[in-house]
């Protein structure tokens, strides 16, 4: 088994290209190419997914897929098979790969599902989450996507569904502090790791983000507004003093009908000055 | 606006007839779609049962409700989509009804003739006309509002409401006794509702014209504001839907057999442009769709694309064309 030429050839092209194919083309490489994140399709993705290509480890992901597909249709690499690149091994959002991508340490990983204990198809079978430092068990197929569990499950709606293909961040939630879209992770890929919607970003709207959200009523309809805090609460958490290119790589893929873009940018500024202003008083 | 190919799962899945009519009718006065996917509904209600008998909240006539314990509750009617009606209209009733705006609770009102938008003809938000609409009408519900609840206090005083004043809630007489709204909420609710109410000059103002902050921003930064797709009902069933996927094209003949053995399965609806799957859970009808084969009659556009689409319009004569696209328009994949 190996991954659609066609859909790694989609990730050369420029984002406004992507959007452009064809609805069969954009599932291909989103159904293939799970767990992307929007931010590496923009700057430095010709690059990155050359190195990839042209890197040794290329035989090895490949191999990995092979495991992964091995036993298991066509049908369940959709689930099983996730790819990721980024600066930080945090920002690529993997969930299930992360393990693979800590033991290579380099800039990207690559990685496929460790062994996913399926029953029989369709089966329900009970999955534990961490969600919002709660665990929780839920009765849910195990391809049932993250989103619909958060949402449908457990009734954290703040998490929305825009697109469904990993491409406009409305459902960003953290996975082990990774920015994750939950639209594309199954549930079993989150199973056992640290889950953290917006609802569980603070109690009280107290995160410095949600803070400098108000200060500078940054959302107007509002709905992309929890990926985009999540976002960019996962790029405070690891740059606390982030420049505007920092900001605009990490929040490329979180898009906003409204345009509230520079009130993002400017609000997580403040977050940021924030956080030092309480660092420096706490010193 | 998308090209017949270019047509997303969430789009597919998010139009239903319902939102087309809605979005056709709503066009119609506007002359174009607006935003309007996911109109929120911000706060809301507690059932009557989980609220206290004796701080049920008195209407004072459509907008507003005034609880015992102060509450001032704001009906918005019009749907809040970032362009800040939540706040703009609460301001409108706060300036007359003399409190702050951060004070008064917003809920979004039922359907309701009384909330016809006069500019559009029906209870719609669009146009920019929301504040236009409501500049008379939500001012006169403050300024009805207070009026009554100073003549509660002022009977209760047993004295003329003229010299009573409103201070953020608050009635004053003119000797400096003090009644708060909620005190007198549920003696002002039996009174007449004025017709005619003095409404301030603009140089009196103290909220409209004045930066506030928006009073929705809370509730959208902790992922508590409630869209069209956080609503829960009890028993509630999910449709997942796949559409022609050109303009104009119906299903010739699909096979449900697979997707009636799935998980969460209750129906398969065919509709005039496509199949929906309605299951327990959104996802399941999703899936349950996907396994759905459909063949397609691709109808009359079955080769109308991109290029073709300017193409042919500037090949029309102007009356033609204007028709021609707003035809296209209304059958358009929204």
């Amino acid at each position: 088994m190996e991954l659609r030429v066609e859909g790694l050839d989609l990730l050369h092209q420029p984002i406004h290209q992507l959007l452009r194919a064809t609805d069969g083309q954009r599932r291909n490489v989103v159904d293939r190419l799970l767990g992307i994140q929007l931010g590496a399709l923009t700057a430095g993705m010709r690059e990155r997914v050359d190195q990839m290509r042209t890197d040794a480890q290329q035989t090895e992901l490949e191999n990995l897929e092979q495991a992964a597909g091995a036993g298991s249709d066509d049908d369940d690499l959709r689930f099983d098979c996730r790819l990721g690149w980024g600066e930080r091994g945090g920002g690529c959002g993997l969930a299930q790969g992360d393990d693979y991508a800590l033991e290579k340490g380099g800039d990207y990983s690559t990685a496929c599902g460790r062994a996913v204990p399926r029953l029989i198809r369709g089966v329900l079978s009970m999955i534990r989450l961490n969600v919002n430092g709660k665990d929780v068990q839920v009765d849910v197929e195990d391809d049932t996507l993250l989103l619909w569990v958060l949402r449908d499950t457990l009734g954290l709606t703040g998490t929305k569904f825009g697109c469904g293909m990993a491409l406009c961040g409305a459902c960003t939630v953290h996975i082990d502090g990774n920015p994750t879209r939950a639209c594309v992770t199954p549930v079993t890929a989150a199973a056992d790791h640290k889950i953290t919607t917006i609802e569980g970003l603070s109690s009280n709207r107290s995160h410095p983000l949600q803070k400098a959200w108000l200060e500078l009523d940054v959302p107007q309809c509002g709905y992309c507004q929890s990926g985009q805090i999540m976002s960019a609460a996962a790029l405070l958490a690891s740059k606390p003093k982030p420049t505007d290119q920092d900001i605009d790589d990490a929040m490329s893929g979180n898009i906003c009908r409204c345009g509230t873009y520079q009130r993002i940018r400017a609000a997580i500024h403040r977050a940021a000055d924030m956080d030092l202003d309480k660092g420096s008083a706490n010193s | 606006m998308h090209t017949v190919n270019y047509q997303t799962d969430a789009e597919q899945t998010l139009t239903s007839p319902a939102r087309r009519d809605f979005l056709r009718h709503y066009r119609h006065p506007l002359g174009r779609a607006r935003h309007c996917d996911h109109p929120p509904r911000l706060r809301q209600a507690r059932p009557h049962s989980q609220r206290n008998r004796r701080l049920r909240p008195r209407a004072m006539n459509a907008w507003l409700k005034v609880g015992s314990d102060n509450t001032i509750t704001f009906l918005c009617d019009r749907s809040e989509m970032g362009q800040g009606v939540y706040t703009s209209l609460t301001m409108l009733v706060a300036e007359e009804l003399g409190v702050a705006p951060h004070r008064i609770q917003v809920e979004f009102a039922p359907a309701n003739e009384v909330y016809t938008n006069q500019l559009l003809g029906t209870q719609i938000t669009g146009g920019s006309t929301s504040v236009r609409d409501a500049w008379d009408k939500l001012r006169k519900a403050g300024a009805q509002a207070r009026t009554m609840l100073t003549q509660a206090a002022a009977k209760q005083w047993g004295i003329n409401p003229q010299g009573c004043r409103v201070e953020d809630g608050v009635i004053v007489s003119p000797h400096g006794k003090r009644l708060t709204f909620g005190a007198v909420a549920a003696s002002a609710a039996g009174l007449p509702v004025p017709d005619k109410v003095a409404l301030k000059d603009a140089g009196a103002y103290k909220v409209i014209g004045t930066p506030v902050k928006r009073l929705d921003t809370p509730l959208k930064v902790d992922g508590s504001a409630q869209y069209g797709i956080d609503v829960r009902l009890p028993d509630m069933l999910y449709a997942a839907l796949t559409q022609s996927p050109t303009l104009g094209g119906k299903v010739k003949s699909f096979d449900d057999t697979a997707a009636k053995t799935m998980p969460g399965y209750k129906a398969t609806v065919q509709t005039s442009s496509g199949i929906a799957i309605v299951a327990d859970s959104w996802y399941r009808a999703r899936k349950a769709r996907d396994a759905v084969k459909i063949e397609w009659d691709n109808g009359p556009n079955a080769s109308l694309n991109d290029a073709a689409i300017p193409e042919r319009a500037c090949s029309l004569p102007l009356a033609a064309r204007r028709k021609w696209l707003a035809r296209m328009a209304t059958r358009m994949p929204l």
